[in-house]
């Protein structure tokens, strides 16, 4: 029983991440407060991190987590920290556009669910492909794909000059 | 019911409770969070198919997303910041004023 | 299939082991160097009475640690009107568990056989053979900085939830600096990364089993001896240790941003940090002191620098190869406690301009020199 369990603990491990990262993310539409809501996301991203580690991919997984969870989300939960604007007793949680939103969504996830689960043959035509590693990945990063790596190093130069901006504009504005 | 088939349709599950955050709820930051959501389905989807079939593309690819969020966020969060010191609310609603 | 899950579960159990003992250990270590440092005795209160006599055994203040983790069993977990409940008590989960999660990474030993090791089970066990590690990735070093990122996300928690203004300036004193350093750490690695070609940990301490300039041993701190103090200094910004205490300080925060908690829940804040001791000290001696092995030691005992070998049976190295890496995470957690009772505290601007303004481009210097010294030795120093 032990030695079946083994075999596949993989995929068992697999449907529960999946599992938990949808329940995570549906947790991020119902909770009425900032704090938790990134809670529910960070859950979220660790689990998807655990999908990612399952599938072979560890270097992606241990990106996953180290930029989005703490990077990313450490920023939201300091600014959530310092505005520090809890949703009082009045304020509603959703917009006018919750009926019309969440039968949208409905019909977008039955399109594209339906696409996916009866369309799948078509795509398992693809050869399985061998597991890659952080060598392979490095390699084709930095010689097949070399100029998107390089116009990232640009739009990263843009993101720092636009923080400064603000914050010139925001000290101009306030003295 | 395929290891591929599951990791995609979570994909789509994502992505779509991520759209349905952005519009439905009117805290901007959680607005902010849901567009996260959005783009880790989009990574998860990728990552899928990097592994289905072998190739380095998806990966790299996730990694330039990752970037991209990162710059994202460190852009979006100031603006909310200022737009909060006019208003002196999170809500979305209180910006209206580029409304016909 | 049931032998992997065997090995592995006691290699998880001895990493286990290893950390709650060196968190406590850590406890009377700090005391009684802190008190042979300042030349006095240190705490020798706390006693065990053999039971049915009068014999006290005080044990150079050994219980003290024990009495210290009695305390916070029994002592009242009183619930403070928080902002979030919930948070609240997620928080020190948060920051503990990372910490012992960085362990899964480093190795702690070289090969086991178990076949060769115990003869009598050779059938069962064939000729597997399991590195002394117990998650052998080939991203180890990412794995580590992003379990580091998580802690920061559970001081920050801590620090708003409770409901105090004195805790959530911790709070954000302990994210700014724990996000600067880390970023710092990371930079400092890169050179080593460059000379060795790969993040692997296992990898890494097995390439630092040879020699270089003909009778050094190849370490990590004589490649990058600038990296290695810049890692270590930076390690222990992140660790919130003096002299780069300020979220706890006590002169200006009572506690910083675990004021409001009490008993257990503060008994892992403090357990987490003194844990973290420890795995700095793990992670600076295999990037840097040449992990498990002794110096000209690999994997079937010793290849001294004039060509003389000494062979050593399987069960010797591994042997070794365990005490070596504990007695070296000590003396490097000694060192951490030793600048912790020499050196007064920055200030908090002083602290982020250190990080920001000093080590930083420190750092970049630093990987800009090792890369093109290996680029002038054609890519291929090691």
């Amino acid at each position: 029983m032990i030695e079946s369990l083994l075999q596949h603990l993989d995929t068992l491990l697999l449907y529960v991440f999946a599992a938990c990262a949808l329940v995570g993310a549906v947790l991020m539409l119902v909770l009425r407060q900032p704090m938790r809501v990134a809670m529910a996301l960070i859950s979220t991203m660790v689990f998807l991190g655990g999908i990612y580690g399952l599938l072979g991919v560890h270097f992606i997984a241990a990106f996953q987590v180290l930029i989005y969870v703490g990077a990313v989300m450490v920023f939201m939960v300091y600014v959530i920290m310092l505005l520090e604007i809890r949703e009082s007793a009045g304020m509603a949680r959703y917009s006018a556009l919750v009926v019309p939103g969440v039968v949208a969504t409905a019909l977008f996830v039955g399109a594209l669910g339906y696409g996916v689960w009866h369309g799948y043959p078509a795509l398992i035509r693809a050869a399985a492909g061998t597991r890659f590693g952080i060598h392979q990945f490095s390699i084709s990063f930095l010689t097949e794909y070399w100029l998107h790596f390089e116009l990232t190093s640009v739009l990263l130069v843009a993101a720092v000059v636009a923080a400064l901006a603000v914050i010139k504009v925001s000290r101009r504005a306030h003295g | 019911m395929d290891k591929i088939q599951v990791l995609l349709a979570l994909s789509v599950a994502l992505f779509a409770v991520g759209l349905l955050g952005v519009v439905i709820r009117r805290n901007m930051l959680v607005m902010l969070m849901c567009m996260e959501l959005m783009l880790n389905g989009v990574n998860l989807s990728l990552v899928t198919f990097s592994h289905q079939l072998g190739s380095t593309v998806g990966a790299v690819l996730v990694f330039l997303i990752f970037v991209v969020a990162t710059a994202e966020i460190a852009i979006a969060i100031p603006i909310v910041l200022m737009l909060v010191r006019q208003k002196h609310t999170l809500d979305l609603n209180a910006f209206t004023s580029l409304k016909g | 299939m049931i032998q992997d899950l065997l090995v592995y579960a006691l290699y998880i159990a001895y990493a286990i082991g290893v950390l709650m003992t060196f968190g406590t250990v850590l406890t009377w270590v700090e005391r009684k160097q802190a008190a042979v440092m300042a030349d006095r005795i240190g705490a020798n209160r706390a006693y065990v009475r053999l039971p049915f006599t009068q014999v006290k055994l005080v044990w150079w203040g050994l219980f003290h640690g024990l009495a210290d983790g009695l305390k916070m069993l029994v002592k009242e977990d009183f619930k403070p009107r928080t902002y979030d409940w919930y948070a609240y008590a997620v928080a020190p989960w948060v920051v503990f568990t990372p910490v012992l999660l960085v362990f899964a990474v480093v190795p702690f030993g070289g090969i086991l056989d178990p076949g060769r090791l115990f003869p009598s089970l050779a059938g069962w066990f064939g000729d597997r053979t399991y590195p002394l590690q117990i998650a052998r990735l080939d991203a180890g070093l990412l794995i580590v900085f992003a379990f580091s990122g998580i802690t920061i996300i559970g001081a920050m928690l801590a620090g708003w939830s409770s409901a105090n203004k004195f805790s959530m300036l911790g709070g954000l004193r302990a994210g700014s600096q724990m996000i600067s350093y880390e970023l710092v750490m990371g930079l400092t690695v890169l050179g080593l990364v460059l000379i060795y070609g790969t993040v692997d940990l296992g990898v890494m301490v097995q390439k630092q089993s040879g020699t270089v300039l003909g009778f050094l041993p190849a370490w990590g701190v004589f490649y990058q001896p600038f990296a290695a103090t810049l890692f270590l200094t930076a390690a222990i910004a992140e660790n919130k240790r003096i002299p780069f205490d300020l979220p706890e300080a006590e002169s200006e925060l009572i506690a910083g941003y675990y004021t409001e908690y009490s008993a257990m829940k503060m008994g892992l804040f403090m357990f987490a940090e003194f844990i973290e001791i420890a795995i700095i000290g793990a992670l600076f001696t295999t990037l840097f002191l040449g992990g498990y092995n002794l110096p000209y030691m690999n994997d079937s005992g010793f290849a001294f620098p004039g060509g003389h070998t000494v062979a050593m049976s399987h069960g010797w190295v591994v042997v070794t190869q365990l005490v070596v890496f504990l007695v070296k995470i000590l003396l490097v957690c000694s060192f951490q406690i030793l600048i912790r009772w020499s050196l007064p505290r920055f200030r908090y601007d002083q602290v982020l301009s250190f990080a920001w303004k000093f080590m930083l481009p420190l750092a970049l210097a630093n990987l800009v020199a090792t890369a093109v010294l290996v680029w002038s030795h054609q890519g291929s120093v090691t």
